[in-house]
């Protein structure tokens, strides 16, 4: 589990496996304080299964609080932010697991130190979860330097152009208003150029 | 005809094109890329024969003022790339969408989406292109334009969310190559 996964990715997963409709799984964060809607995960999530993604927010656990959340509504996705539960919660909560039982799934939002803590008080919900646990990396699909200069080749010979050139053009308002042009602007980092 | 004859129609439907655009916000560039990708994979979980990897082939480029790039395949299509997406038909798609993001919301500022038939079907390719500024000549390039397959054929569209564009793409215009 040492590879990271984009939210895509974890998205795509959950998907493959089904793992849409009551399971539970388990998101490490790179650390305790990132904030899981900065991620994208609840925007990739519902956009490939088109199920409604809430978050939820313990940070001092109460078993009847996380209960009620989770069953309004119950069918949606959950995404419980994992706050300093101790030992004994988890173990209050691995003997009241029933009560949290849901249609729809159950994602806790935590880090490599609370799945430890997890793993030891609450085995059975240790079980639920199974293989579902994924390690949370970068979006990935930001452009490379490769593709930049790939992109930015293509411009200057469909144009005829040095990007020098075309950057003179568009500071004196002579640019094309292709989308083609606007896309050059924005590879060369001159998008405030975009009249 | 004449490239400057003037068409007051042409440029009334470019001056309701600017007010549509000026009306349509749409999610963050973010938020668009995980639509697009969504529905891309969706798409490619139906296909029985071509391969795409969704989430290779979609790239993004941001700025610091919040201009934004969402690009698939070659900007120019000149043939098969391994960039493109490849339908079951045969035929080949690429596109780049240009957004700014402003305050709450994002504003659309252009895109051109390629579709490429499959080799010896006709029209050749269609292409939805939405430009950022009103043309001289407004009767030959519309700002919002569908191209039926020839490069100086562009008959006047309205501005779209670009992932109903896609949306036409895959679920209508190549349902007809099939």
């Amino acid at each position: 589990m040492a590879e990271t996964q984009s939210p895509f990715q974890i998205a795509q997963r959950m998907e493959l496996r089904g793992a849409t409709e009551h399971s539970w799984a388990v998101v490490l964060s790179g650390s305790p304080t990132q904030d899981v809607q900065s991620t994208g995960l609840t925007a990739e999530l519902e956009a490939l299964t088109s199920i409604p993604v809430r978050t939820i927010f313990e940070q001092t656990l109460s078993i009847g609080d996380l209960r009620n959340s989770l069953h309004s509504p119950s069918n949606d996705i959950a995404i419980v932010v994992v706050g300093d539960w101790t030992e004994e919660e988890w173990r209050a909560i691995d003997i009241n697991r029933s009560a949290l039982e849901r249609t729809g799934t159950i994602l806790l939002w935590m880090t490599t130190d609370q799945l430890g803590t997890l793993t030891t008080a609450a085995p059975n919900i240790r079980s639920f979860i199974g293989v579902s646990m994924f390690l949370l990396g970068p979006d990935g699909s930001a452009m490379t330097e490769t593709d930049r200069s790939l992109r930015i080749s293509e411009l200057e010979d469909h144009y005829g152009l040095t990007s020098e050139q075309m950057l003179e053009a568009a500071q004196a308002g002579q640019i094309s208003s292709e989308p083609q042009a606007l896309e050059w602007l924005i590879l060369v980092g001159r998008g405030d150029l975009i009249p | 005809m004449s490239s400057t004859h003037h068409c007051s129609h042409s440029a009334e439907i470019d001056n309701h094109t600017q007010t549509s655009l000026d009306a349509l916000n749409l999610p963050s560039p973010k938020k668009m890329l995980s639509e697009v990708r969504a529905l891309l994979y969706n798409y490619q979980q139906q296909q029985q024969s071509a391969m795409n990897n969704v989430y290779g082939l979609l790239r993004l480029e941001k700025d610091s003022q919040g201009h934004a790039l969402i690009g698939l395949g070659p900007t120019f299509d000149k043939g098969t790339a391994a960039e493109h997406f490849i339908f079951d038909s045969g035929a080949r798609l690429s596109f780049g969408l240009t957004l700014q993001e402003r305050g709450q919301g994002t504003r659309l500022l252009g895109y051109r989406v390629h579709y490429a038939a499959p080799e010896d079907k006709h029209p050749s390719f269609i292409r939805f292109d939405l430009n950022r500024a009103i043309h001289q000549s407004p009767l030959l390039e519309p700002m919002c334009h569908l191209h039926p397959g020839h490069d100086e054929i562009r008959l006047p569209s309205v501005p779209l969310d670009p992932v109903h564009v896609l949306e036409l793409v895959l679920y209508v215009v190549d349902s007809q190559f099939q």
